[in-house]
């Protein structure tokens, strides 16, 4: 039976840019009955893992947003040309769907406070990465 | 009249590059250069860095194929400790070494090279990638994918991350294998093995479909360099250096890895960051040799598990043996990948690989060492030289992509030859020179660069330098 699963990418040795997987290590700490993967960036890899869930929840962080501003939008497949060592949450949704299908799929986003060298989060991204995991339960219910 | 193609930059390789193509007053390619264009200085910034630090800091040149440098640091290390290191961790850092192979051979086969294999050369660009194939052909979009993930599934079960994992360490690995782990890995390969069968089974047909590419892409005698057993079978981890000849005939038996510098030279052109390595007795450039896959089939009589056995056979009945053309360079990479499935089954298979004694310790003994492996892209090798406190003062690295910078540098003259038409590159023709170098599957991070996307430039230059076309891809 296919579970809901959870991916948090981003790089955690750039501070900020690891929200996604502190998220995503929250809510594998949380429940059971999903599926959590961090990662750096997203692989073709992932497809089959994307194939199989009932549904996919990307978590990430947003380097282009003010800090602490949080977003939460469906993902559409895309199927254009791929770069094969990192693609878009829509790019992978759309090559999970070629090769078999693709689930509903959302990508939550939390603006990044810093990104420079160095481990672990900023304070105030501490509580971001904590509210992109409630707004992943919501999601989940 | 005269004309310069440029191709900037390479697509669907690992790390950036760009090729420029020289054709003279009468029409005829003069020259044809692969140029790499960013540098790294790896070999620079680590001096005075402690010497233990080396496999974990070397490994970040690449993601690609971290575990070779992991694994050429730490037997240069172990050389700079002066131990020989327990049975037991030549065999865990072996099936990792041979994971990574898998891993990396998947990314090149499937996710690089199969858009041009299954959809053809002249398919049109925008579906000439991943897409197009899980489109055209699912099956094998999914066997390169499953094959990718068990190769870094066992990377990871091992050393405990997919990429750079800190596992293998000077004197040994740094945990033993638990039984657990031992039968999940286990468990995954007879998967990999079936995938491997389905893509043989189709790409034996496909590949025939290539006989222009076959003649130009990079078709000439060189030598052939790699490590063997010593006794003629496939190695990957340890073992002399080989250098055999066009004519199949072995050059040099047994290469220890202190005296490499008697044999490999190398040179630095004005125009590229990668150094071309040649062999020395035969001078630069006429000293050319080829290494990886192709080169390594080349170098051995057998592959010495039943299943590569019977492929490379199949292979050398219809193509011949030594392969002298780098078109075979796709081929080569997937009887490897069936090789090393069927070697890890073989060393999982050994009771001793879950022995506790995975680590030897000591003081540095020694003040310089070599550590050589196989890389997925062929030889590298790792020297270095430390002070009395083991604090690196000289670092020098041959990458596998170096050692074939020569030939792939000729096999774009080759092909630009062959189809490079009134001095214009069509759509097709491009591709085609960027295939002989994807052929080659060189990892330009490793041998300078590792930032974003690699990309693809071909000049078209006049005999006065004059530029005279251009076709970018982006």
């Amino acid at each position: 039976m296919s579970r809901p699963l959870i991916i948090g990418f981003g790089n955690t040795l750039r501070q900020d840019d690891g929200l996604g997987c502190r998220a995503a290590e929250l809510l594998r700490a949380d429940s059971d009955a999903i599926d959590t993967l961090q990662c750096h960036q997203l692989t073709p890899e992932l497809a089959t893992n994307v194939a199989q869930a009932s549904l996919v929840v990307f978590l990430d962080a947003a380097l282009d947003r003010e800090p602490g501003s949080m977003s939460c939008e469906p993902v559409s497949e895309d199927r254009t040309r791929i770069w094969t060592h990192s693609l878009s949450p829509a790019q992978l949704l759309g090559l999970a769907a070629e090769l078999g299908q693709a689930p509903p799929a959302f990508l939550i986003t939390a603006g990044a406070e810093r990104t420079g060298w160095g481990e672990g989060l900023a304070p105030g991204s501490l509580h971001s990465a904590e509210r992109m995991a409630e707004i992943a339960k919501r999601l989940l219910v | 009249m005269a004309q310069r193609i440029v191709i900037d930059p390479v697509t669907r390789i690992e790390g950036h590059a760009k090729v420029t193509v020289q054709i003279g007053d009468d029409g005829q390619i003069a020259d044809a250069r692969l140029h790499i264009t960013q540098l790294r200085g790896f070999e620079k910034f680590c001096e005075n860095r402690p010497f233990y630090e080396m496999p974990s800091l070397m490994a970040r040149i690449c993601g690609i194929c971290p575990v070779s440098h992991l694994i050429a640091s730490s037997k240069a290390c172990d050389a700079i400790l002066g131990v020989n290191i327990p049975a037991n961790a030549a065999r865990l850092r072996s099936i990792m070494n041979l994971a990574q192979i898998l891993q990396s051979h998947a990314l090149s086969v499937f996710h690089l090279s199969s858009p041009d294999l299954v959809l053809g050369m002249d398919a049109p660009p925008e579906k000439r990638h991943l897409f197009g194939v899980a489109n055209d052909a699912p099956q094998i979009a999914r066997d390169g994918i499953r094959l990718r993930q068990i190769g870094q599934q066992i990377v990871e079960l091992l050393g405990g991350k997919r990429i750079h994992p800190a596992w293998v360490v000077p004197g040994g690995v740094s945990a033993p294998l638990t039984r657990e782990k031992r039968d999940q890995i286990q468990s995954m390969l007879p998967d990999g093995l079936e995938a491997l069968e389905r893509t043989l089974h189709r790409f034996r047909g496909l590949l025939q479909r290539f006989p222009e590419e076959t003649q130009c892409f990079a078709n000439f005698p060189s030598l052939f360099l790699g490590l063997t057993d010593g006794k003629g079978k496939l190695e990957y981890y340890d073992g002399p250096l080989r250098i055999a000849g066009a004519d199949g005939f072995v050059v040099v038996s047994a290469i220890a890895p202190q005296n490499y510098h008697e044999y490999i030279g190398e040179v630095a052109e004005p125009d590229s960051y990668l150094k071309s390595a040649y062999y020395k007795p035969a001078g630069y450039p006429d000293g050319i040799y080829r290494v990886g896959p192709l080169a390594r089939l080349n170098l051995v009589t057998h592959c010495g598990t039943p299943r590569a056995d019977h492929e490379l056979g199949t292979l050398r009945a219809f193509a011949g043996s030594p392969l002298l053309s780098s078109f075979h360079y796709h081929h080569a990479r997937l009887i490897e990948m069936l090789h090393v499935i069927e070697r890890m089954q073989q060393l999982l298979a050994d009771p001793d690989v879950l022995s506790p004694h995975v680590r030897a310790f000591s003081e540095p003994n020694c003040e310089e060492g070599v550590g050589i492996s196989e890389a997925p892209r062929g030889t590298l090798l790792h020297h270095y030289k430390v002070d009395r406190n083991g604090l690196i003062q000289w670092a020098n690295l041959i990458i596998a992509t170096g050692n074939n910078n020569l030939a792939m540098n000729r096999g774009i003259r080759q092909a630009a030859a062959y189809f490079v038409r009134d001095g214009k590159l069509s759509s097709g023709a491009l591709n085609r020179v960027e295939a002989v170098v994807r052929a080659f599957d060189p990892c330009l991070s490793c041998s300078t660069h590792a930032a974003g996307q690699m990309q693809l430039k071909i000049d078209l230059v006049g005999p006065g330098g004059a530029l005279l076309d251009s076709v970018a891809r982006s």
